[in-house]
């Protein structure tokens, strides 16, 4: 096969069976498959429950699925020696909802980013100020011996996405990246995200319940119920044309303004 | 930090313990300069009640009990600081070992600990200086044995809180091994609470070294609180000071200890604040 | 849906203050609000975080902690008696009647070992003395449509849309004239969230009850409320009805937060957002605290305005210079500028 058609993460009939307290098995994801292309976006959409958060922990090779293969750059993570893993693991970084509770709180933005650079000696004060330039926190250098708890809850968000993009990523797994965010303020995180993407041809798989965040931001979705994918497509087509009836029914209990 | 001790310093009766402990520690140092008797000299003043001279009286052999009360807190301060860090280093790498690991190690660790939380620990410490022969330090190894459960519960706990908490999993996704995460990304964040225990330790471990000493088990060459009131309890109805002094001392420091370490508890649990 | 506009209002604020201490400081979470909702109106409160929103709503509870927190200035007029001034004991007899509350999180204020029966009764028996608990236990839990059974129940054998609806039973319990929800569905799932929302309103129309809905989602509000509050650090700073405010908002900022909620891109591919960011309460602002961010700020801006109704609309009414000094404005004007 050509390098060209390797798809950058390929996950194949990943399941996931959870046991809960009682006892009783919970299936988290049952036989999922899906590919994420280079400097693509996908919005894995869902509700609570649907196992979205689960495959995407399982994506990032945090959680190991009870079967399945996870593929990237085409070597199969799962059989690679802990090291080799935790070298090719490096790919994918994670944003996470809750940018406080990503955050050592004992730590101040210049070891958090340090900390980010690790080996690559790139962990300069001017390196990591001009890559916090880059995330919107101007002047980097002024941010470098702040502790998170000093920052607001935007610069935090800026600070976490500015961590992922430390050892170049390939892929950027953002579970609810914006639920913590507010308002005025979420529009300026995607459109720092979609600048990254112009620069670095990073790809993104965003997990997010919001469909309207979804429409906008990816071009492809998946919506995911109770552990399955029911429907996948173009953004766009999925989400003004849907076709399964768990779709339509997330789409309609969006409440919406009347605007003239 | 400034925080803390501006909260710490809300609360009353652990300020209180504070300045006692640290009044003991410049007194043990300073004695030697406003007492002017060595401890252990014998003179002819023999079993003198509090006076001017001998303030808190001297012994059957003549020697002042105030001196000796002061080299005293050496000991007895030794003992606690050197048992408290020894059981909290212990149990701090069990405990955290046991919450990170999770499954079949953290149920075996625990079970372990619970084996020496459910001994009669005075009774072990006295059989175990018995067989081993007394002496400071295996007086503190005996102590830290013991002690070790109390901080490697706290700090399962707090692991078992941190290590779900999304910085470990981002820290993960960056390449590091799991041994650096716990030793530099969780525990430095689970130690706050196991500072309390520890306060608490140092108090029950200076308890502890003078009920052995009061039985002749600890070091026979250092004055310690237990051995004055050992050497006192013959004379408890001719000479009360031999035994009230040391005794009042040992209750004072163990209460101020315990008194410290509830204020570091309730300083350090958030919840506290609501009161 | 409308209230009576000319009715008494159940509550009114005026010139709210509230400040409270923060690690040895005084911050001020509520500047300057005034708030006025009558007999069976539905009212949003929009915000984003530190706009001061959730303690303005507590404050008409009396649930802002008096040890920490204090009225600087204003009054809170409840069903015409003035509780501004209110210790600990007297809000105790009247809170949850005539104004009862819901939350966010409803497990943090069930009683966990509680069956929810009982926590349903307790709020009865408070304010219904002599009243056959049971059956009204029954009907209250018949009104938030859970199955009687439930009440043998335990919170934590419940998902998160029952236990709003046992929160929106106890408040029930209470008969309140008034209900302010805040972020009742904010944790919730959107079909479940819709779900709530309905049964808010079939219950308001019911029991003739007013409410006040506090929240960030502009579309949860627009689609729920006929007048609408919004606040920003600290200050309300526009109100009116639904179709004023959020179909010709004459605030920069509310424009502004209305077209970052519709996730939308302009023309070059960005999205529409505010630049900045939210202020932090503790940090003091002269003036309109939304100048930096105003894509309009002028001059006149370093003190802040007072309201300006807006010409030709009932009770629409702005605090903007911008607006004061150009009262006929389209939403184009300033969507150019910024």
């Amino acid at each position: 096969m050509p390098q060209a058609e390797v798809p950058l993460l390929e996950l194949r009939g990943v399941v996931k069976t959870f046991r809960n307290a009682a006892g009783t098995p919970v299936h988290a994801v049952k036989d999922i498959s899906l590919t994420v292309g280079r400097g693509e976006i996908i919005a894995l959409v869902g509700e609570s429950g649907s196992g979205k958060s689960t495959l995407g922990r399982i994506a990032l090779g945090l959680i190991r699925p009870d079967k399945g293969e996870i593929r990237l750059n085409g070597r199969p993570l799962t059989e690679l020696s802990p090291q080799a893993f935790r070298d090719a693991r490096i790919a994918m970084q994670p944003i996470f909802q809750d940018a406080t509770a990503s955050l050592n709180p004992r730590r101040t933005v210049r070891e958090l980013m340090r900390q980010a650079f690790g080996r690559s000696g790139r962990g300069s004060d001017a390196g990591i100020a001009a890559l916090l330039d880059s995330v919107g926190l101007r002047p980097g250098s002024e941010y470098l011996p702040r502790l998170p708890h000093e920052l607001s809850g935007g610069q935090r968000q800026r600070l976490a996405i500015a961590r992922a993009l430390a050892i170049e990523p390939q892929l950027i797994i953002a579970d609810e990246p914006l639920s913590g965010a507010d308002v005025s303020i979420r529009g300026q995180v995607l459109n720092l995200l979609l600048d990254i993407k112009d620069a670095r041809n990073v790809a993104y798989l965003m997990i997010t319940h919001d469909i309207a965040v979804a429409r906008a931001f990816a071009d492809r979705v998946l919506v995911m119920m109770q552990g399955e994918i029911v429907e996948e497509g173009p953004s766009g087509e999925v989400l003004s044309n849907p076709r399964h009836d768990y779709t339509r029914r997330l789409i309609a209990a969006v409440p919406v303004l009347a605007r003239a | 930090m400034h925080e803390f001790w501006l909260k710490f310093a809300g609360h009353r009766f652990g300020l209180a313990g504070l300045v006692f402990i640290v009044a003991l520690i410049v007194l043990a140092v300073i004695y030697p300069f406003i007492v002017p008797y060595d401890p252990a000299a014998i003179s002819n003043d023999i079993m003198m009640g509090p006076s001017a001279r001998h303030w808190l009286g001297t012994d059957d052999l003549g020697r002042d009990v105030f001196a000796g009360m002061c080299q005293g807190i050496q000991v007895s301060l030794t003992v606690g600081f050197a048992a408290a860090l020894a059981s909290s280093v212990l149990g701090i790498l069990i405990g955290s070992v046991a919450g990170f690991a999770g499954g079949r190690t953290d149920l075996g660790l625990m079970r372990f600990s619970e084996m020496f939380q459910v001994m009669p620990s005075f009774i072990l410490a006295a059989v175990i200086v018995a067989i081993a022969g007394p002496g400071l330090a295996r007086v503190v190894a005996v102590i830290a044995i013991l002690a070790w459960p109390q901080v490697a519960r706290v700090i399962r706990g707090e692991v078992l809180r941190i290590r779900q908490l999304e910085f470990v999993d981002a820290v993960r996704c960056l390449g590091y091994r799991e041994g650096a995460i716990l030793f530099h990304e969780v525990i430095p964040n689970a130690l706050p609470p196991v500072l309390a225990v520890g306060t608490l330790i140092v108090g029950q471990a200076i308890l502890l070294e003078a009920s052995l000493s009061f039985l002749g088990l600890s070091s026979a060459d250092l004055i310690s609180w237990g051995r004055m009131l050992n050497n006192g309890q013959r004379f408890l109805f001719d000479a009360w000071w031999l035994s009230f002094f040391p005794g009042a001392a040992i209750f004072l420091t163990v209460l101020a200890f315990n008194l410290v370490g509830d204020a570091v508890g309730a300083v350090l649990n958030p919840k506290g604040e609501q009161k | 849906m409308n209230g009576d506009q000319r009715a008494t209002p159940i509550v009114k604020v005026e010139g709210l203050r509230i400040s409270y201490l923060r690690g040895g400081n005084a911050v001020t979470a509520v500047k300057e609000a005034s708030l006025a909702i009558r007999p069976g109106e539905a009212v949003g409160l929009v915000g984003e975080s530190g706009s001061g929103k959730s303690t303005l709503a507590r404050s008409l509870l009396g649930l802002n902690p008096q040890s920490r927190s204090q009225i600087d200035a204003g009054s809170i007029v409840i069903a015409g008696t003035d509780v501004t001034r209110y210790g600990p004991s007297q809000w105790e007899k009247i809170r949850g009647r005539p104004v009862a509350m819901i939350f966010q999180d409803p497990l943090t204020y069930l009683n966990p070992v509680m069956r929810i029966g009982r926590q349903i009764a307790e709020s009865v028996r408070r304010h219904d003395r002599g009243a056959d608990v049971r059956a009204r236990v029954a009907e209250l839990l018949r009104l938030v449509k859970l199955p009687e059974a439930i009440a043998r129940a335990y919170p934590h054998e419940l998902s998160g849309g029952m236990r709003q609806r046992v929160l929106i039973a106890i408040a029930l319990g209470c008969r309140p004239k008034l209900l302010i929800a805040d972020e009742p569905t904010t944790a919730l799932d959107v079909t479940t969230q819709a779900e709530i929302m309905a049964l808010l309103a079939e219950l308001r129309e019911r029991l003739g009850m007013a409410m006040l809905l506090i929240s960030h989602d502009l579309g949860l509000v627009g689609s729920a409320c006929s007048r609408i509050y919004v606040m920003y650090a600290g200050y309300v700073i526009e109100n009116g009805s639904n179709g004023d405010v959020f179909i010709r908002p004459a605030h920069p900022y509310t424009k502004g937060l209305l077209l970052s909620a519709e996730v939308k891109r302009n023309a070059d591919g960005r999205f529409v957002t505010i630049g900045g960011d939210v202020p932090n309460p503790a940090t003091i602002v002269e003036g309109c605290p939304f100048r930096p961010r105003c894509p309009v700020a002028m001059d006149e801006c370093g003190t802040m305005p007072a309201f300006t109704p807006i010409p030709n609309r009932a009770a629409h009414e702005v605090r903007c210079w911008y607006v004061e000094r150009h009262p006929v404005i389209q939403a184009e004007e300033i969507h150019a500028a910024s």
